[in-house]
């Protein structure tokens, strides 16, 4: 029931929202219940480490109908991706309090959130795609009614584009399940069940290949990233925050958890293909996010590099490789969430998000910069604080697997300097923009403040002290790892 | 041994005076956040200095402080290594630092934002401890780029100007690119030797192959080279100079820029074992101090002539390290750090007595000076002790540092040793230079002081006194520091001494004849050979070189992210969307809603099927 909870109960509650009578009972009453599910995300620490050796929680029910199978597990990458998911949803609802949006709004996050920790959580693959599809509807509306003047374009775009990503996912599972049927007369949707009989021969790298791609269109991998950076630029900021910090590590999930335990052979071999595209991510990203003026829109491609550390490592098959790419999927929704929550605000009060708009903030909004200037530094990997650790570790184990990869991959380092400091010397140190919307921005306020606060706690202590995290992520990590 | 609780300071007084700094004094009394760093400065003095007496009287201290992450082949304990390296260099940092410090609060007196300007210059500092006491790689690597983040931030200080801001992005990336080697080094060390521990990489150096460890040197040698301005990545050093003066003495003169070198001789057992890395670095120091030093000779600006000179001493560094002159390295490292110091502080005290003069300038060039020797005698006294510690006369600090690497360059090859005389000769040059055209003659072409000049305030004297009076003196700790490091003191070679103090003095000579004799020697050439000046003015042309680099970087990511994703790739993926309307609206023209057309369709379709079935069967 534990597990159960965790994705029903967000559920229920937007539920509850959605039929609230005004706007201000619907906006009050959804932070309190999502700050509740994040308490009780936090609580299921208690019970997890309760069991010591089996460090996982698991429901599992009958076997249905061509062996669907009500499946739930918890293990620490999970875990780990539930606590992030909570967090932004909690964060993302206080930074939109002053919004004056209907009761659907703040249900549709709430909804969202139950399909992600059901995506999260679920062993059962009919149940994990049924849910990977179902996250969608709620971002489609966030985009497409709360967005900005873009939004229904992009709504559509990311709806069609992943829609045809998922596509690929269906039959790449459907063959697979089909095929596991033929070799042992059992139909079976189990993650477990599939792993423990590899298909192989020819059917098997067509089968990788249309579950890579399904899972690749969500991370985004190049060449498949262009539905981002439009849906991140066009979302509202707390729908561009759990875009980038929680959905698109469904795709980055779904590699660790459903490609690399069903095809290891295959996985160690696609190194040069999919460590290879993280790379280029990694680089496309980066130069990409150089040359853009739309500030939110720089952010989108830093994602896209960003996540190719995460491919980096899950594809280097190394202990230290995956760890640091569940880190770096971590980390990158602190920073990257904050500084979307950032952009927002700023947009909240001068409705302009270009980097030539703006000029001289440190003087004009010195709080605002502080906390910019701390996230960004997070988000180019400066050492000590998290985003270095997830790419130090996804490099390190690349450089087990193939050093020319890990050289190209540490490149980005150079670009991370290159596309974020001249933006962030543009905005605040820079002379102000053509009209006096520099002069006039107010700094944060109390609750802005709470808000990036918490994230810039997390972000420092996860770039002093990562072990603990770490520890938490080894038993699940080291079942993965293959080299 | 369990760790005295000295090292302790060395953590908790920065940070809890940064702690102070910022979220007290900064928010409530922004005028004296530069208190509890001053405290801390002095604590943290203290403890080095007896940790520095410690470690001489036999201790000596390496412990792991707390796991900071192990999974798989990765495993990297952060930890405390206090050697004699670290110590005795930790001294020098230490008392420096402070001093200026102190001289920044005079220095710094009604500029706008000071009290930021103390949180960075002490972030630095914690930054800079932390790399000297780490006792592993990575550690060290962590620190080296907070070093480098303040570097930024305060290159970037006076951030309204554009030359600022550009000039704090150059060191800031240029740094990466070379930390783009450091990092290649520590997985490569994580996957040979499976620790970026010291002691223990250097203990299993003999299971590494020995390309494998040149690959490692020369990687870990790049990074040093971006950190400590050799050639090719000096090239944001001179910029550098856009931060204000106490950050140029303290980070970018004495300390900061210094971490390189201090990489190369923490990594001293590991490059030993690759020979031809020592070469390289040999070559790299070579051609790093012989350029910077010509360049420094040519150069107008106060501030610059003493970056370049800068670049050129670490270059004579790099040449000790790869000769394996580990004590000359080393005691040059910190007899540097005090005269550098001494003579930056004294530019800044021209500077500062010039300020009416500069018409806000943050420099001063050596048009605007000229005869300051009258106005600022005391500030003219201490750049004349720095200048003779610099150019080796004895028996100043410079002197006894100098002639250790002159000795073990003469050891390793008569033509090495020229080399390393030209470049006493050429530091000799550009310092008594700029001394003369400082503080003596007033010549035609200066403009000089608009009013007198005056002499900086106490807060700024007794620094600049104290460190005279070190500059002066450090010769004598050049036995410690050996014996600190585990070697004999050094042997005084008498030819070694004399010749460079001939060649000191014929620096002084050629100095003296170019500026006194031929005062108007300086404006003359510029005006011959406008093409000369340029050409040094952009590093024989590497400085264009690398704006180029910088330039084809940008150009190459407004291609990738305008001509091909934004016109051709999105649209691409957009016309698959929209031909799939299209397709459907020509398909759509079929089903006009004409019955007799339908009724043609299905008459085809029946054919069609019917035609299927008996081909099949």
């Amino acid at each position: 029931m534990l597990l159960t909870g965790l994705w029903v109960a967000p559920a229920l509650a937007g539920l509850l929202v959605w039929g609230m009578p005004s706007r201000g009972s619907a906006r009050v009453l959804a932070l309190a219940l999502s700050g509740v599910i994040l308490a009780y995300a936090a609580w299921l620490i208690v019970p997890y480490s309760a069991q010591p050796g089996i460090l996982r929680l698991e429901e599992i029910g009958t076997a249905g109908a061509f062996g669907i199978r009500y499946h739930l597990a918890m293990d620490g990458i999970a875990l780990c991706l539930c606590w992030l998911t909570a967090l932004l949803i909690v964060l993302s609802l206080a930074a939109s309090w002053k919004g004056d949006v209907p009761p659907g709004y703040w249900a549709a996050f709430l909804f969202l959130e139950s399909a992600l920790m059901a995506v999260f959580t679920f062993r059962d693959l009919f149940y994990f795609y049924i849910f990977w599809d179902l996250a969608l509807i709620p971002m489609f509306f966030i985009i497409g009614l709360w967005g900005s003047s873009g939004r229904r374009k992009a709504a559509l775009k990311f709806v069609l584009y992943t829609f045809l990503g998922s596509l690929s996912l269906l039959i790449g599972l459907l063959a697979l399940v089909t095929l596991h049927y033929r070799a042992t007369g059992m139909w079976t949707w189990d993650m477990a069940e599939l792993a423990r009989t590899p298909v192989a021969g020819p059917a098997a790298l067509w089968i990788y290949a249309a579950l890579a791609v399904g899972f690749a269109v969500k991370v985004p991998v190049f060449p498949l990233h262009n539905w981002l950076p439009e849906a991140h630029t066009e979302a509202p900021a707390a729908g561009s925050v759990l875009l980038a910090g929680s959905m698109l590590k469904m795709g980055v999930f779904g590699f660790l958890r459903v490609l690399v335990p069903v095809f290891p052979e295959l996985s160690l071999a696609a190194l040069p293909v999919l460590g290879g595209l993280g790379v280029v991510n990694v680089i496309y990203g980066a130069l990409c996010a150089m040359a853009q003026k739309d500030f939110k829109r720089l952010i989108a491609f830093t994602s896209v590099s960003h996540l190719g550390f995460c491919l980096i490592g899950i594809f280097s098959l190394t202990a230290e490789g995956i760890a640091g790419g569940c880190l770096q999927m971590i980390n990158h929704g602190f920073s990257t969430g904050g500084l979307f929550l950032l952009i927002g605000m700023m947009y909240e009060r001068s409705h302009r998000r270009g980097v030539d708009d703006f000029g001289g903030l440190a003087a004009t909004a010195p709080v605002l910069s502080v906390y910019f200037g701390v996230i960004l530094l997070s988000s180019i990997g400066l050492p000590g604080l998290n985003g270095f650790v997830g790419e130090v570790m996804t490099l390190a184990g690349m450089a087990r697997a193939s050093m020319p990869l890990a050289v190209l991959g540490s490149l980005g380092a150079v670009l991370a300097a290159a596309y974020g400091l001249p933006a962030f010397q543009k905005v605040f140190w820079g002379p102000p923009g053509p009209d006096s919307v520099s002069q006039t921005i107010g700094d944060l306020d109390l609750r802005e403040r709470a808000v990036l606060g918490v994230l810039v706690a997390g972000i420092v202590v996860l770039g002093v002290y990562p072990q603990p995290l770490l520890r938490l992520l080894t038993p699940a990590v080291e079942a993965l790892a293959l080299r | 041994m369990s760790a005295p609780w000295p090292i302790w300071v060395l953590f908790g007084a920065p940070v809890a005076a940064l702690l102070v700094g910022y979220f007290y004094c900064h928010q409530r009394c922004p005028e004296r956040t530069h208190w509890p760093i001053l405290a801390s400065c002095a604590a943290t003095a203290l403890a080095a200095l007896w940790l520095a007496f410690q470690v001489y009287e036999g201790a000596g201290w390496d412990f792991i402080v707390y796991r900071w992450a192990a999974i798989g082949g990765f495993t990297v304990d952060f930890g405390v290594r206090l050697d004699g390296l670290s110590a005795s260099v930790l001294a020098m940092v230490c008392v420096v630092s402070g001093l200026i410090h102190i001289y920044a609060v005079g220095y710094m007196e009604g500029e706008p934002g000071t009290s930021r300007f103390f949180l960075y210059f002490h972030l630095f500092f914690l930054s800079m401890l932390g790399l000297l006491v780490s006792n592993n790689y990575l550690q060290t690597y962590v620190f080296w780029e907070g070093v480098g983040l303040a570097s930024f931030l305060l290159i970037g200080f006076w951030y309204p100007k554009e030359s600022a801001r550009r000039a704090s992005w150059k060191a800031f990336l240029t740094n990466r690119v070379g930390d783009i080697g450091f990092i290649l080094a520590i997985f490569l060390l994580l996957r040979e030797a499976g620790s970026v521990r010291f002691e223990e990489v250097f203990a299993r150096l003999g299971n590494i192959t020995p390309g494998m460890r040149m690959t490692i040197g020369l990687l870990l040698f790049w990074g040093a080279a971006a950190k400590s301005a050799q050639f090719p990545l000096h090239v944001w050093l001179p910029d550098a100079m856009e931060g204000p003066t106490p950050v140029s003495a303290l980070m970018h003169a004495a300390t900061m820029v210094t971490a390189g070198v201090f990489l190369m001789a923490r990594s001293m057992p590991l490059l030993e074992s690759a020979p031809p890395v020592l070469a390289v670095i040999t070559v790299a120091g070579l051609i790093t101090a012989i350029g910077a030093a010509i360049v420094s000779v040519s150069k107008r600006d106060l501030k610059r002539i003493l970056a370049y000179s800068t670049v050129s001493q670490l270059g004579l560094m790099m040449v000790a390290i790869g000769t394996g002159n580990l004590v000359g390295a080393v005691f040059h490292l910190i007899t540097h750090g005090f005269f550098k110091a001494l003579l930056f502080l004294c530019a800044g005290s021209v500077i500062h007595g010039l300020h009416s003069s500069l018409h806000g300038a943050v420099s001063a060039g050596v048009d605007d000076a000229g005869g300051l020797g009258r106005d600022l005698p005391y500030t003219g006294g201490a750049f004349l002790v720095g200048a003779l510690a610099l150019s080796g006369v004895p028996p100043l600090a410079g002197f006894f540092s100098k002639d250790l690497i002159l000795e073990g360059a003469l050891e390793s090859g008569h033509g090495l040793a020229a080399l390393t005389f030209l470049i006493a000769l050429g530091s000799s040059l550009y310092i008594f230079r700029m001394l003369l055209l400082t503080f003596f003659g007033a010549r035609a072409q200066q403009r000089g002081p608009k009013a007198h000049a005056h002499e900086p305030g106490l807060l700024m004297r007794v620094p600049v006194l104290i460190l005279a009076v070190l500059s002066a003196s450090a010769g004598v700790f050049g036995g410690t520091v050996a014996r600190m490091l585990g070697f004999q003191p050094p042997h005084f070679v008498l030819g070694v001494a004399v010749s460079g103090t001939l060649v000191a003095a014929a620096g002084f000579g050629v100095a003296y004849f170019l500026t006194m004799s031929r005062p108007s020697f300086d404006w003359e050439w510029r005006a011959r050979f406008p093409w000369l000046e340029r050409w040094l003015e952009c590093d024989f042309g590497w400085q264009k070189a690398t704006d180029a680099i910088a330039g084809g970087g940008a150009a190459l990511a407004h291609f990738v992210a305008g001509a091909w994703e934004s016109r051709r790739w999105d649209p691409f993926t957009e016309s698959l969307a929209t031909g799939c309307v299209q397709l459907g609206e020509g398909l759509s023209a079929v089903c006009r809603g004409r019955l007799n057309e339908y009724v043609w369709w299905m008459f085809v379709g029946a054919a069609a099927l019917a035609f299927t079935v008996l081909l099949c069967f």
